[in-house]
């Protein structure tokens, strides 16, 4: 038992992990171009790291921002990428939503971290509501600004202007519950919701329609004549499918639902 | 492949897939043939359940499916189904039950996805960012008093199902981005993730109007 514990520590000392990978290994491995390398250094770091909690934290960040790179999401067949059943790499994204989780619970215990809001928020490809969006939500005092700028520019592309959008209005639909721990100022929640209402008029399809869905999370009566209006008379249409008819119906319908429901608010 | 790999119970062994089905999970219905690009169905009717076995490849097709399994599927497709009239007339199913061999062998991937499972169905958006968008919120609200009464789902991001003109990559998509489909299942809280506090990975799209994690 003594001579268990004994070479136990030894290991410890000289960075060994409990899988007998060394750090200098599971670094190897972190530089690696295949993914499937990348995944073990990363179980090894989150569960049994050969060096102190805070190292191997620090690595994990480091290699969600390595996956946050164009470069390492893995290459597809385009002939199976452009099936009109494919569901993407279901293996990878699982990898990716656990590490995505562990830097998140780091966030959580150390808000103070700049290098895991950074890795965060430079993530790609979710939707909303999702676990990641919401959280964003949750924590807008970190946020707030980052979706400001992209809601509003566009810079990062017109997918991610739409996403932030949306994740602008959830983080709105966040400070305004009574229920929840509030991290803006209400100004800064009016600010938001200027910003979502001025894309109103956009000339981009998908923006437009994350801002009429938007007004849906967080919108108020005052805002269900215009929305109303959209459902009934908007001419814009593709194929027969009246698109902001549709979002705007369903929106008007969110905020009636909500208003009419009873508040549980104290 | 030899015939024991090719007995669909079988496969889910031989793939290592989460699932381990009884005989009694498989429902005996025709495979919609190889090449299909969609099936019609008219929306505000119930869905024909010959349109759910996509378990035909150009390895081998069963005339066996599993779309029972899960309580919340078969309603949950009719329920969309109901809300779809303002999409069109009709609503394009392009993939729900998939056997293990044909989510490996044509996909390249592990037999875990709930196509698997045979709770998962894709609905055509037709290369057009938009149709996900209206299509997106017909599925949210269609499912969204569905969802509180104990019927849980999850949406695929839609930059997983984009479509990639030529010369491009996933590695360099291009904007916009141009969904052939909408992914929805009804994979229970817990079923797959670890931990499994949630069904969604997290950056699926959660139900509405529910309690968010």
């Amino acid at each position: 038992m003594l001579r268990a514990s004994l070479l136990f520590f030894i290991l410890c000392f000289i960075g060994v992990s409990a899988h007998g990978q060394t750090m200098a290994e599971i670094s190897a491995q972190l530089r690696s171009n295949t993914w499937l390398d990348r995944e073990k250094a990363f179980h090894v770091l989150a569960n049994r790291p050969p060096v102190s909690r805070a190292e191997a934290e620090a690595a994990i960040v480091t290699l969600l921002q390595t996956e946050n790179s164009p470069d390492s999401t893995p290459a597809i067949d385009p002939d199976v990428a452009n099936r009109t059943d494919h569901d993407g790499p279901l293996d990878y994204e699982r990898y990716v939503s656990a590490l995505l989780n562990s830097v998140m619970e780091i966030a959580d215990r150390e808000p103070q971290r700049s290098d895991v809001w950074r890795a965060l928020l430079d993530t790609r490809g979710y939707g909303a509501p999702s676990k990641l969006s919401l959280w964003f939500a949750k924590h807008g005092d970190k946020t707030a600004n980052y979706f400001l700028g992209a809601a509003r520019s566009g810079a990062a592309g017109v997918s991610f202007q739409e996403t932030a959008i949306t994740v602008l209005a959830e983080m709105i639909a966040f400070e305004r519950s009574p229920a929840t721990k509030h991290t803006l100022a209400s100004s800064d929640v009016q600010l938001l919701e200027e910003t979502i209402r001025s894309p109103q008029s956009s000339s981009t399809v998908g923006v437009r329609m994350e801002a009429i869905k938007a007004l849906g999370e967080f919108g108020t009566v005052a805002d269900l004549q215009m929305l109303d209006r959209i459902a009934a008379t908007d001419s814009y249409s593709e194929d027969g499918i009246y698109f902001y008819r549709i979002v705007a119906r369903f929106a008007a319908q969110a905020i009636r639902t909500r208003i009419t429901a009873p508040t549980t608010a104290k | 492949m030899s015939r024991r790999y090719t007995e669909p119970i079988a496969e889910y062994s031989y793939y290592n897939s989460d699932l381990k089905p009884l005989c009694s999970a498989f429902t005996p219905v025709p495979a919609v043939p190889a090449g299909t690009p969609a099936k019609y169905e008219a929306t505000g009717t119930t869905v024909n359940i010959s349109d759910l076995n996509w378990a035909a490849s150009t390895y081998f097709d069963y005339n066996w499916a599993i779309i029972w399994l899960n309580p919340n599927f078969i309603p949950g497709i009719n329920s969309i189904l109901q809300n779809a009239g303002q999409f069109g007339s009709q609503l394009g199913i392009t993939s729900a039950y998939r056997n293990p061999g044909k989510e490996v062998l044509e996909y390249g991937g592990k037999a875990w996805s709930r196509h698997v499972w045979g709770d998962a169905v894709d609905l055509a958006t037709f290369r057009d960012d938009s149709k996900w968008k209206a299509l997106l919120s017909i599925v949210q609200t269609s499912l969204a008093s569905y969802a509180t009464n104990g019927g849980p789902y999850c949406i695929e991001p839609e930059v997983w199902s984009t479509f990639y003109p030529k010369n491009t990559s996933r590695a360099n998509p291009p904007d916009p981005l141009l969904p052939t489909h909408l992914h929805v299942d009804w994979e229970p809280p817990g079923s797959q993730n670890n931990p499994p506090t949630q069904a969604c990975l997290s950056k699926w799209i959660l139900p509405t109007g529910q309690p968010q994690p």
